[in-house]
């Protein structure tokens, strides 16, 4: 059921990406908002079905940060370039297809384990999940500035919004993560897989802030989202810890 | 200057960003090593030099808070003792502090387990603290008591070991009780070997398992039981978290003002 919601919504991401191609502007703004509706349709049958917040392991993370991407885009940074649309919904049609073709043991509906089970999850996790969402729209910014040849750019006070706002938030997830830590296993920080690579993520995007040149500033936010993917996905399947579960 | 300082801060960045890869992939006792520590000091002696370098106060205060952060995560980190005691029910710890001496005894431990599969949804151990009123250890809720921190860690199966001598005593790997009124500490079994480790008055001797020995005048036997669940806690002697906390959140608020200046 869940698996059949999720490719109409890839395929109404899709259709709204080809119309947008062909230039038809408002028809495609309109099938977006149907894919928000029907995602955020998914995302509360989720949580009713799972009887938990939408955000205890990968799958369910990633459609709740692929929706808050969306949000972004609809609603809080509504692009005119329509290079950069396209983007935003390529990545959105990635996501999606991502939570596709992922395992389907990941989409199995599990209690959540006793460590997650806090108050404090609702603010680590969500403050992670602004942080990337800012990340990956500034991460589209970066990938048009890289290739542009002009030297004025548009986007340019956008990016850095997002990626201060990245920064703040993840930073924020990492000291509310670090004060569960500490109440949980009485360890602010244990130097696990997921936490050093928080780390990684935190001190190449300050590199960020230290440059002036825009084209080193753009790799670096490629560079940023490459580590942060791999936060995501490698440390959770490669690299076990004591956050394993996410 | 500032161009110079930015650019030994790129090197050491992405010296920092490739060891923190490496020892991620290796192994983490890597990140606690001597020469880790060494190179994070580097990275505090630099963002402390810009510091007085850079322009405008808040990316100032930003700098010298990064730097106390860094610097009290290394010293609280190389200050707090911890380490595990894994109890079965009826077993006894005798926790042994600078300031005081604790009394633990598990009344009970219970796993409740998903429908249908072996990870468990909730546990949870009771203990008795100093003859006291039974207290209540879940992961997410630690005992509280000064500086010390009970933590329900995790569970596992463990057998126990009878010591027969005048008195019986039931005792578990890395417990340590009382028998005939001598304390001793019963630190494992090696089953290569099959011998026990247990320590008394900080001297390590070996007893033979299902043999009677005789030790201090008495005799001892000592014979494994069927294993059963026992709970892991973990014991944490806290020291200097409440500096850190304010710390890390200062340098969040300092984060925080300067983006907002910069719009």
């Amino acid at each position: 059921m869940e698996l059949i919601l999720l490719l109409v919504l890839v395929f109404i991401y899709l259709l709204s990406l080809m119309l947008g191609f062909m230039k038809r502007r408002q028809v495609s703004l309109y099938v977006s908002y149907a894919g928000f509706f029907l995602h955020l349709a998914i995302l509360i049958i989720r949580a009713i079905t799972a009887k938990h917040p939408p955000f205890t392991n990968v799958y369910e993370s990633l459609l709740l940060l692929s929706w808050l991407m969306q949000v972004k885009f609809l609603f809080f940074q509504r692009a005119t370039s329509a290079r950069v649309v396209h983007l935003q919904r390529l990545l959105l049609v990635v996501f999606i297809s991502v939570l596709i073709f992922l395992p389907p043991g990941t989409r199995e509906i599990r209690p959540v384990m006793p460590a997650l089970n806090s108050v404090w999850m609702y603010i680590h996790v969500p403050s992670y999940l602004f942080g990337y969402v800012s990340l990956f729209s500034g991460l589209i910014l970066a990938i048009i500035r890289l290739f542009s040849r002009k030297n004025i750019f548009p986007y340019d006070e956008q990016m850095d919004t997002d990626i201060s706002l990245a920064m703040i938030f993840m930073s924020a997830g990492m000291v509310t993560g670090a004060i569960w830590g500490q109440i949980s296993w009485g360890n602010f920080w244990s130097w696990d897989p997921k936490e050093t690579w928080a780390l990684i993520n935190i001190i190449l995007l300050s590199l960020y802030f230290h440059k002036s040149d825009r084209k080193t500033q753009s790799l670096i936010v490629i560079l940023a989202t490459l580590s942060v993917l791999f936060t995501y996905f490698g440390v959770t399947w490669l690299l076990s810890g004591l956050h394993s579960y996410s | 200057m500032v161009k110079i300082l930015k650019y030994i801060h790129g090197t050491l960045s992405l010296l920092i960003v490739f060891m923190l890869i490496i020892a991620s992939i290796v192994s983490p006792a890597l990140l606690t090593s001597i020469g880790y520590t060494v190179v994070y000091l580097l990275y505090v002696a630099l963002t402390l030099l810009s510091a007085f370098f850079i322009q405008g106060i808040r990316s100032k205060i930003l700098h010298i808070l990064l730097a106390l952060l860094i610097v009290t995560v290394i010293l609280v980190k190389a200050n707090n003792d911890r380490y595990p005691i894994t109890m079965g029910k009826g077993g006894k710890y005798l926790l042994e502090t600078d300031t005081e001496t604790l009394e633990l005894e598990l009344v009970d431990f219970s796993i409740r387990h998903e429908k249908g599969s072996a990870s468990a949804v909730h546990y949870e151990s009771k203990l008795l603290i100093n003859d006291d009123k039974p207290v209540s250890i879940t992961v997410n809720h630690p005992y509280k008591h000064d500086n010390i921190r009970l933590y329900q860690s995790s569970y596992r199966s463990i057998s126990p070991y009878f010591f027969y001598s005048n008195d019986t005593l039931r005792l578990f790997e890395g417990q340590n009780d009382k028998l005939n009124d001598i304390q001793f500490h019963f630190l494992e079994y090696d089953p290569f070997l099959q011998r026990t480790a247990i320590k008394y008055n900080d001297i390590l001797f070996y007893f033979p398992i299902g043999r009677k020995v005789t030790f201090l005048d008495m005799e001892i036997m000592i014979i494994p039981d069927e294993p059963e669940m026992a709970t892991v806690l973990e014991y944490v002697e806290v020291k200097g978290h409440i500096y850190l906390l304010i710390f890390a959140i200062l340098t969040l608020v300092a984060l925080i003002l300067i983006r907002i200046r910069r719009k």
